[in-house]
């Protein structure tokens, strides 16, 4: 597929989650997890999710790979209609859509050598023969930047950015197209994320890969993303180019976002935006537009109507009343 | 000039594992002065935790303070008994730690946990304690303090929780605060809030403040002073116009090239500065400067012995034979 079109749609895409399980009965309360989000990713882009912590934007990466059963939507990959594949026809598919996770500890298995792990997909996709996936692991463990010898030790000897550059080799073994990486680098320390980040890049130039980026550091989601999707409650709430979204941010919501980041230079000073409240510490629905509690610009209508996601400027939309009367 | 409030000189927290000792803090010297605020920042494993564990004499069992002094208010902390020990913990140092809902008891409302050590330190009464715990709530921007007081942690959000330990950590009027990664399980929109609030308190109650971090984003904005840790030792120490100006140790200079910033349009740049290599193992330090391995500007003095600190400028000190600090040939003294 050439680059620029349409590799991945996914369209009103919904994850609800029971609150509270009482056995046989009907639970009374649904999280909304992801609440209607659609977006399309086109071919060799990288589209960054941004939002904090129970804005929906994993649970939108793991959905897309049906990692998670969503509850309703379509996501549309590469032209097939994901959600409608067989269990079977699923796994198959999954050649071409990867993941790289957060903390590589967690996803390798402890007792099996490194080379077993980045094996491990092609045995399951019965790819090659032996001594040709032995050649495979050892050029992937190189395409890395790590050493081929490597392949009989043990995730424990690495360190946590060595372990990372092995779950991208692993997420790479069956060449997909598209790679989910869910918070890539945030369990690394800074010396080590930098590392990690120029390799997603250069991984992406030499593989022709796409990425959705997830990621609640928006320092880094600026520099590797050519889109970026803004999160809230489990909506999308601002969708745009990179440059245009930190240089003129929509909604408010993305405003305090980029305002709270701290900046390493004293002498910056930046103005904070400040929201009026914490997030909500409980599931309860919020009526109206969901930021509306903490939002510093708060109208009558946001209280009771819920903004839709509009384009207000091409390639650029926001799904915020002020912004869209504006 | 009046003694500072806190002064660490040469302090040596070593581990005794099994597979060796590890000498997690390695003649780590710094002192805060009163109202002041230093930030310690280094990557994982650098010592930096253990240094503010040490302060406190909270070590895990396998760590030992084996040398140096830690003064405060005139005292040798660690030569202090037990029982004067106790009391000044919480009383004059208090500490706020990452994950506030691991130090917060699951099974007793808010309230009662920042009313407990008013009881024990202060004598108030129960009811006084109760009383003064909501004043406090409410002196951390803890909206509807007097209800909120009768929650129980896992009522809280992430940001209300470590309000309410800040909440318990000044109940006793300390006058220093270690603050170890405060803010580093928050959100940012969170971390923003509570670093705002750290910062009022410190000129409310003139309170001095230690502040433990990885991100030298949060250094920048909210200490006067910073020390960066590296494989137990501070590297550099200057005031954080001074080392965010002008950097000198090679590690300093290599961190601040390779945080992404937030930066304005066509200034996007397309590859980041890395620092290569990896930390080394923490049983088998080089003799001399332990960055040396992965240090553009590492020559052959680098391995050769314990790196003096060096004068840079005015309250800005490094550790770096290519700034001009000379070299204490230990393997030369042993001979000798």
């Amino acid at each position: 597929m050439p680059d620029g079109q349409e590799l991945l749609q996914v369209f009103d895409l919904e994850k609800h989650y029971p609150l509270g399980s009482a056995l046989f009965a009907r639970p009374k309360h649904w999280v909304r997890a992801v609440d209607g989000v659609s977006f399309s990713i086109r071919s060799g882009e990288t589209l960054g999710l941004v939002g904090e912590s129970g804005s929906g934007k994993t649970t939108t990466g793991r959905c897309i790979l049906r990692l998670t059963e969503p509850t309703s939507g379509r996501i549309v990959f590469d032209g097939v209609d994901l959600l409608a594949l067989r269990p079977r026809e699923m796994r198959a598919m999954r050649r071409h859509l990867q993941v790289i996770f957060q903390d590589p500890y967690a996803s390798l298995d402890p007792r099996m050598t490194i080379g077993a792990s980045v094996e491990e997909p092609l045995i399951i996709h019965r790819v090659g023969s032996r001594p040709e996936r032995k050649v495979k692991v050892r050029a992937l463990l190189e395409d890395v930047g790590l050493d081929p010898g490597f392949a009989s030790r043990y995730p424990h000897e690495f360190s946590g950015g060595q372990r990372q550059r092995v779950g991208i080799a692993r997420a790479l073994a069956l060449q997909p197209k598209f790679i989910v990486a869910d918070e890539p680098v945030s369990a690394l320390d800074v010396s080590v994320q930098a590392q990690i980040v120029n390799l997603l890049q250069v991984l992406q130039r030499r593989h022709g890969l796409t990425y959705l980026f997830i990621s609640h550091g928006m320092a880094v989601v600026q520099h590797i993303c050519t889109r970026v999707g803004v999160m809230y409650l489990g909506k999308l709430v601002e969708l745009g180019e990179t440059e245009a979204l930190f240089e003129r941010p929509l909604h408010p919501y993305t405003q305090v976002l980029r305002s709270s980041i701290p900046n390493p230079d004293p002498e910056a000073g930046r103005e904070r935006i400040r929201p009026q409240a914490d997030p909500p510490a409980t599931a309860e629905r919020i009526p109206g537009c969901p930021f509306h509690p903490r939002c510093p610009y708060v109208m009558e209508e946001c209280r009771v109507q819920e903004p839709p996601l509009l384009e207000i400027r091409p390639g650029h939309k926001v799904a915020c009343f002020l912004a869209t009367s504006a | 000039m009046a003694e500072p409030l806190l002064e660490i000189a040469d302090l040596q927290t070593h581990l005794f594992t099994d597979r060796g000792v590890v000498r997690a803090v390695d003649g780590v010297s710094f002192s805060i002065e009163r109202g002041a605020s230093l930030g310690l920042v280094g990557e994982s494993g650098c010592g930096k935790s253990i240094t503010g564990l040490s302060i406190i004499r909270l070590l895990p069992p396998s760590a030992r303070m084996v040398g140096g002094a830690i003064r405060f208010e005139g005292q040798n902390l660690l030569e202090l008994p037990a029982e004067p020990m106790r009391r000044l913990r919480g009383r004059r140092i208090a500490m706020v730690f990452q994950d506030p809902m691991t130090s917060l008891n699951p099974v007793f409302t808010v309230g009662t946990q920042i009313a407990e050590p008013l009881v024990v330190h202060e004598n108030l009464s129960r009811r006084a304690a109760w009383d003064r715990a909501v004043e406090l709530m409410r002196q951390v921007a803890i909206p509807d303090p007097a209800r909120r007081a009768r929650s129980y942690p896992h009522e809280l959000s992430g940001g209300m929780r470590q309000r309410a330990m800040i909440a318990m950590a000044i109940s006793c009027g300390p006058a220093l605060l270690i603050a170890d990664e405060p803010t580093t399980a928050l959100d940012v929109t969170i971390q923003a809030e509570i670093l705002e609030l750290l910062g009022r308190l410190r000129r409310d109650m003139g309170l001095s403040i230690l502040l433990i971090t990885h991100d030298l984003g949060v250094v920048a904005e909210n200490t006067d002073d910073v020390a960066v840790m590296y494989a137990g030792k501070i590297v550099e120490r200057g005031s954080v116009r001074e080392i965010f100006r002008s950097p000198q140790h090679p590690y300093t200079i290599g961190l601040l090239r390779c945080v992404p910033r937030i930066t304005t349009a066509g200034d996007r740049q397309g590859r980041l500065e890395t620092i290569e290599g990896v930390v080394p193992n923490p049983f088998e330090l080089p003799p001399g400067c332990a960055f040396a391995p992965r240090c553009p500007e590492a020559r052959a003095e680098c391995d050769l012995g314990e790196i003096d600190p060096y004068l840079a400028s005015e309250g800005h000190v490094v550790r770096c034979v290519a700034r001009g600090s000379s070299v204490r040939k230990t393997s030369l003294d042993k001979t000798a």
